[in-house]
């Protein structure tokens, strides 16, 4: 697995454990390093003072060649010295270097030579002719750790001898160690609480990451409403920008979507109304002429009683025929007067006794007044209103609201009809301005008819929209017609066939 | 530091106080023993007793010598050398008599060495040049055997102080010591611990045991007042306590002839050899 293919909900906090640890470890190798600089400091300068001391200390043995009180004299401080202290042996040379006495005479004997000392030791003796101080910190253990020199010499200044002072590096490391021991010992509360609230942060930064992720993950399998729930709750920040960017995408998807369900709803009424059309047509030739040959026989044939009574049969089923073939096509009478306001009018009266009786009320409200004109054919609106009114009237609930808001904006006119009520079903939605409709419910079938068919072929004429919408216990169907005298008049291709 | 303070009372020493020197020739480092001693004294001579010490024999006898101490415990060797300005005051009894021996001490892992002649080419302790059991002990013991004694050992050293050369052999600086019997024998009681690992590895002949001698300027009748003082501390509880803390039997007055031993090694020895020096 790669690195890239890891979540960001693990990457976060892994990158903020790992800022965390790096941080501990500069840190610490910092103070590690100060305390390896201080423990050496702190070596070469109580060297160098134990070898000032020891130096002035011992003039006056060396000079009297008092071995014993000299002995006294070194033994002292390694007798005072505390437990962690890594001084070892102190070894005075005298002028000749030979050991002239030795804080630990059975390893060290007196008079043994200088060169048979440790290493470390034997360089710093080899250098005794130096009237300075000196230390040297030998590499590895086998030479001895550690030794410091320093002259002894008499009030003119002669050599009387050597200072050697050499230390346990084991011991000296010791004490390092127990200092390492303890930064170890701050740093890891520090450690166990930053990482877990490291990790913690890390965790909850990612989040929206990943269910910004997740939710992109689901567009074009499930929905986009039930995606957009699912996107990070809104911020400023870059993930903030990233959720309102898709929220934008997500909206126009579901527009899109929608567009496209109507799109092929359209094309579908268009093609069954260019079907319905044609055989409307076919049957309207043979009929006219079946009619025609009923009202010749009627008046120039001799038909009997049983013949004419049979004749008056065919002519009636005739006509329902007709009839119903030109409710299917829409004819735009071209001679139709101008919308007036006492259509309105008419349409209120024609649909009270309805309202009565069923108990409703209605909203009516109505922009048209006074002898103003529309440049739209008046039989067709009214046509088209009082199928919808209706319609409206016939799903209404007992004692329910009915309403009718018709306005006028630029250039459109827009007629809303809403009505409370059981709801129609979606999958009746979709298909609900195609003719003879059934749709199958609860409480039985419910037909639609050609009355919607027929509204949407008056739109599609006037070249207006209608929608149909039913949400929260009340349908509303939406009438918008472009208010354009030229519009108004030109036929439809149903028409003109 | 105990021995300052005694030596800054010295030399403030009140009017008439009696100034008693002391040498390492006993564990004159017990402080609180010279307190009692010294206040024990007081009582019986009716005066101060100021007790004095110093880094060496060599200074307690000057002091004597020069009348700034009127009595000292010294050791037999410089009483010898300088019989003519000192006066015999006691001699104490140790083991039944005013005697006692050099020994020869080395490390217990020396288990081979019986005599100081087969340590050559060693470091040797010797205690204080005017010791007998320190230094004309061995001495003589070298001379008697036909060896140099600065030639014998490759270094030697003084430590001005028996104890400090039981140290001196316990701690690896010195391979073999000359100590007093005396002062071993009381360590050996008293502190163990100063002789652990340490051997007696040879003792030598009894010698007159270290005598308390007064300047022969002093009063005949103050030294024989410090001499009744010393003889009478049988006699009390005091006295009893102050003997077995200081290890000894208790004084007597003693004959400058039991010194004839260390005579007959000085004579030998400076027969031997021109000067002093080991």
């Amino acid at each position: 697995m790669k690195l890239a293919d890891v979540s960001y909900r693990v990457k976060i906090p892994l990158a903020i454990s790992a800022v965390i640890l790096l941080t501990e470890l500069v840190v610490a190798t910092a103070l590690v390093t100060r305390a390896y600089s201080d423990a050496r400091a702190d070596l070469e300068a109580s060297a160098r003072n134990l070898s000032t001391v020891l130096a002035r200390s011992l003039r006056d043995p060396m000079v009297r060649d008092d071995l014993w009180q000299a002995f006294e004299v070194i033994r002292t401080p390694l007798v005072a010295r505390a437990a962690d202290n890594p001084l070892q042996d102190i070894i005075i040379l005298d002028a000749q270097s030979r050991v002239f006495v030795s804080s630990d005479p059975r390893r060290i004997p007196v008079l043994t030579p200088a060169q048979s000392l440790d290493a470390a030791l034997v360089a710093l003796a080899s250098n005794s002719q130096a009237t300075g101080f000196d230390l040297v910190v030998a590499r590895n253990r086998e030479q001895g750790g550690m030794a410091a020199a320093g002259p002894i010499l008499a009030d003119d200044d002669t050599r009387l001898g050597t200072v050697l002072l050499s230390f346990d590096a084991e011991r000296y490391n010791k004490r390092l160690q127990s200092t390492l021991v303890q930064l170890a010992l701050i740093s890891l509360p520090g450690l166990l609480l930053l990482i877990p609230l490291g990790w913690y942060w890390g965790k909850r930064m990612a989040e929206p990451l990943a269910d910004m992720a997740q939710a992109m993950s689901r567009v074009g399998r499930d929905a986009p409403a039930a995606i957009l729930q699912d996107l990070p709750a809104e911020s400023r920040d870059e993930i903030g920008v990233l959720a309102q960017r898709a929220r934008g995408m997500l909206d126009q998807l579901a527009l899109k979507e929608s567009m496209e369900r109507e799109m092929i709803a359209s094309e579908r009424l268009a093609a069954v109304g260019r079907v319905s059309a044609a055989i409307a047509h076919e049957i309207n030739n043979p009929l006219g002429g079946m009619i025609n040959g009923i009202d010749t026989a009627r008046l120039h044939g001799q038909p009997d009683a049983v013949t004419r009574k049979t004749l008056d049969l065919l002519e009636r089923g005739l006509e329902q025929i007709r009839t119903t073939v030109s409710a299917l096509l829409v004819e735009a009478r071209l001679d139709s007067p101008q919308l007036s306001a006492q259509d309105w009018q008419d349409l209120r009266t024609l649909i009270e006794p309805q309202l009565t009786a069923r108990a409703l009320r209605l909203t009516w409200r109505v922009f048209h007044s006074g002898s103003e004109r529309l440049p739209l054919p008046a039989h067709l609106i009214r046509q088209l209103v009082l199928n919808i009114l209706l319609n409206a009237v016939k799903s209404a609930n007992q004692g329910g609201r009915v309403a009718l808001i018709a306005m006028r904006s630029t250039g459109r006119l827009s007629i809303e009809v809403s009505n409370t009520g059981a709801p129609i079903p979606p999958a009746m939605l979709a298909r609900l301005f195609e003719p003879f409709v059934v749709a199958n419910e609860r409480d039985g079938k419910r037909s639609y008819g050609l009355g919607l068919w027929v509204c949407y072929q008056i739109v599609r004429q006037l070249q207006g929209t209608i929608i149909a919408e039913s949400a929260n216990g009340r349908t509303r169907f939406v009438v918008s017609l472009p208010i354009d005298k030229g519009a108004a008049n030109t036929p439809t291709a149903a028409q003109e066939t | 530091m105990a021995s300052v303070a005694l030596r800054v009372a010295a030399v403030r020493a009140a009017a008439g106080a009696l100034r008693f020197g002391t040498t390492p020739v006993i564990l004159d480092d017990q402080i609180a023993l010279l307190g009692v001693w010294q206040r024990y004294l007081e009582g019986r001579l009716k005066r101060p007793v100021q007790f004095v010490q110093r880094g060496s024999y060599r200074e307690i006898l000057d002091l004597l010598l020069n009348g700034n101490v009127d009595v000292a415990w010294i050791c037999g060797y410089p009483f010898v050398l300088n019989e003519a300005q000192l006066n015999l005051v006691a001699m104490p009894t140790y083991q039944g008599a005013p005697l006692y021996q050099s020994y020869l001490i080395v490390p217990e892992q020396d288990t081979i060495t019986t005599s100081i002649v087969q340590l050559p080419g060693r470091v040797f302790a010797f205690s204080d040049p005017l010791s007998n059991s320190g230094h004309l002990v061995p001495r003589f013991q070298l001379i008697e055997a036909g060896k140099q004694p600065t030639q014998f050992f490759r270094r030697s050293f003084f430590t001005f102080a028996h104890r400090k050369v039981v140290e001196a052999v316990q701690v690896g600086l010195a391979d073999g010591g000359a100590v007093d019997g005396y002062v071993w024998d009381t360590l050996v009681k008293q502190q163990p611990t100063a002789t652990a690992g340490v051997r007696v590895a040879w003792k030598s002949a009894r010698f007159g045991f270290p005598p308390i001698v007064a300047r022969a300027s002093l009063a005949a009748e103050e030294s024989e007042a410090v001499a009744a003082a010393l003889l009478g501390m049988g006699g009390s509880d005091a006295g009893v306590q102050l003997l077995r803390s200081l290890n000894i039997d208790g004084f007597q007055r003693g004959s400058v002839s039991v010194f004839d031993g260390i005579r007959e090694m000085v004579r030998v020895s400076e027969r031997a050899t021109a000067g002093g020096r080991p």
